[in-house]
């Protein structure tokens, strides 16, 4: 599908930091103590990033997530027994065994990433309720909006709301009478995967009672994310749409058309 | 009567000297303020006050008299009986004309803050800062569920504007609620929160 991009990318160099960290400290530590000091560092290093994924993986299901999780572990593992290794041939241990499985699941995570399976995709949602809406000055407002009805019943919306999560689309609030979906950009969803974020009035949201009534609330600063001032009212009722439109689809077992339309936007998996 | 007379009829009668100055009155033909004052262990000044808003009133008629050729004030009581009738009906917006036809919807960089109610379906409060500078302050009117659903609908600024009647049926607001609603559109397009649109 060929479209213009209504939002702006983001800098390609920021994706690089982890990979910089990791490997600052592997040579540093290899220069100050040498190589085996060096192995465990980066072990522990890589142990301790194994919190995040992981906890991604409790919140949200999302197996890709499961597999990042793995792949942590066992590169610690290669990590830690590798320096007796060096040291002697003999002790090599099951390095060679973690070493298989590390590469297996490194290939399988290079897939994932490529495929955008391991991103928030808040980005390609507002891309997908940026299609069709044309540009207007001055016409945003830091108040949420109703935006129309879906007929849709409690078994349905559990169903979505899985759907939604596991697939990193939204994370989602369960409240008493409503689900309180945050359209969450990569980057910005540690604080909710820690728990240490649990107010979402903040940030941009779809909220959808179980009368199905849909509510947009979509904040400045994501609102600027976009290239252009597009027409606010339209941008919610666009997102609104977007969502009651995924819900149907969800009604109908037609998850993978949802996808489909976010894959079809072909977004640069790194950006 | 008019609300402003009331108003003055009310702070007359609440002065804790007020019962023992109308028994004077009753009672007297006629009394100067000195006379009152001196009875009544007043300021002359304060006497002389409390008769002409009595006399301003109706309640009493102001004569000019001369001791010599001193001129000076006598009043005497014409009313003895002193009602206070207020019909606050009037106050009731109107549906017509200026009313629910008005087209509406809110003004580009406002700087109101809505609050979402607990509900999710409407607001709670709307915030808005009145003044410049150092005068600066918040001032937060809290709404009523109806008044809060109703603004929950309110068109954003920039998109087409709406009657407020068309807004209380979107918002499922019964039409009873129009005065309440009318009363804060009315506040809100005073503070320049809420556009009307030609």
């Amino acid at each position: 599908m060929f479209f213009e991009r209504k939002t702006k990318s983001k800098n390609i160099l920021g994706q690089f930091w982890f990979p910089a960290l990791l490997l600052v400290t592997f040579f540093s530590l290899f220069a100050l103590f040498g190589p085996g000091p060096a192995f465990y560092g980066l072990g522990s290093l890589f142990l301790i990033v194994t919190i995040y994924p992981f906890m991604t993986y409790l919140r949200t299901h999302n197996s890709g997530y499961l597999v990042l999780t793995l792949f942590f572990i066992t590169s610690s593992l290669v990590m830690i027994t590798a320096p007796p290794a060096i040291a002697d041939k003999r002790n090599i241990g099951l390095l060679p065994l973690f070493m298989v499985i590390m590469y297996v699941l490194m290939l399988t995570v290079g897939f994932l990433a490529i495929n955008r399976k391991l991103r928030w995709r808040g980005e390609e949602v507002f891309e997908l309720a940026a299609l069709p809406i044309e540009d207007i000055k001055d016409s945003f407002s830091a108040r949420p909006r109703p935006a129309g009805k879906v007929p849709v019943s409690k078994t349905e919306m559990i169903r979505f709301v899985d759907f939604i999560t596991k697939n990193l689309i939204a994370f989602a609030f369960r409240e008493e009478n409503r689900v309180v979906f945050v359209l969450t950009l990569p980057g910005n969803d540690l604080p909710y995967l820690l728990g240490t974020k649990k107010d979402y009035l903040n940030d941009t949201w779809v909220a959808i009672d179980y009368d199905g009534n849909i509510t947009v609330n979509i904040t400045e600063e994501d609102y600027l994310l976009f290239k252009m001032d597009l027409d606010f009212d339209q941008i919610c009722q666009s997102l609104g749409d977007l969502f009651s439109e995924f819900l149907e689809l969800s009604k109908q077992g037609q998850e993978s058309r949802i996808i489909d339309r976010m894959n079809s936007l072909r977004l640069f998996p790194l950006n | 009567m008019k609300f402003e007379k009331a108003a003055r009829m009310g702070t007359i009668l609440s002065k804790d000297y007020a019962e023992d100055f109308f028994k004077l009155l009753v009672n007297y033909q006629d009394i100067s303020a000195s006379e009152a004052a001196s009875r009544l262990s007043l300021h002359i000044r304060t006497a002389q006050d409390y008769l002409d808003n009595l006399a301003d009133l109706g309640i009493v008629n102001k004569t000019e008299v001369f001791e010599k050729k001193r001129p000076y004030f006598r009043y005497n009581l014409v009313k003895t009986k002193l009602n206070i009738y207020l019909d606050l009906s009037i106050y009731k917006k109107e549906n017509p004309g200026e009313g629910l036809s008005r087209l509406i919807r809110e003004k580009a960089e406002n700087g109101a803050n809505f609050t979402l109610a607990r509900s999710g379906d409407e607001f709670s409060s709307v915030t808005i800062w009145e003044g410049e500078g150092r005068e600066r302050q918040e001032h937060k009117i809290s709404l009523t569920s109806p008044q809060g659903k109703f603004l929950f609908h309110l068109p954003f600024p920039k998109s087409r504007p709406l009657s407020i009647a068309d807004i209380l049926e979107k918002a499922a607001v019964g039409k009873e609620y129009a005065p309440e609603i009318q009363s804060i559109v009315d506040e809100l397009i005073r503070q320049g929160v809420i556009e009307v649109m030609p």
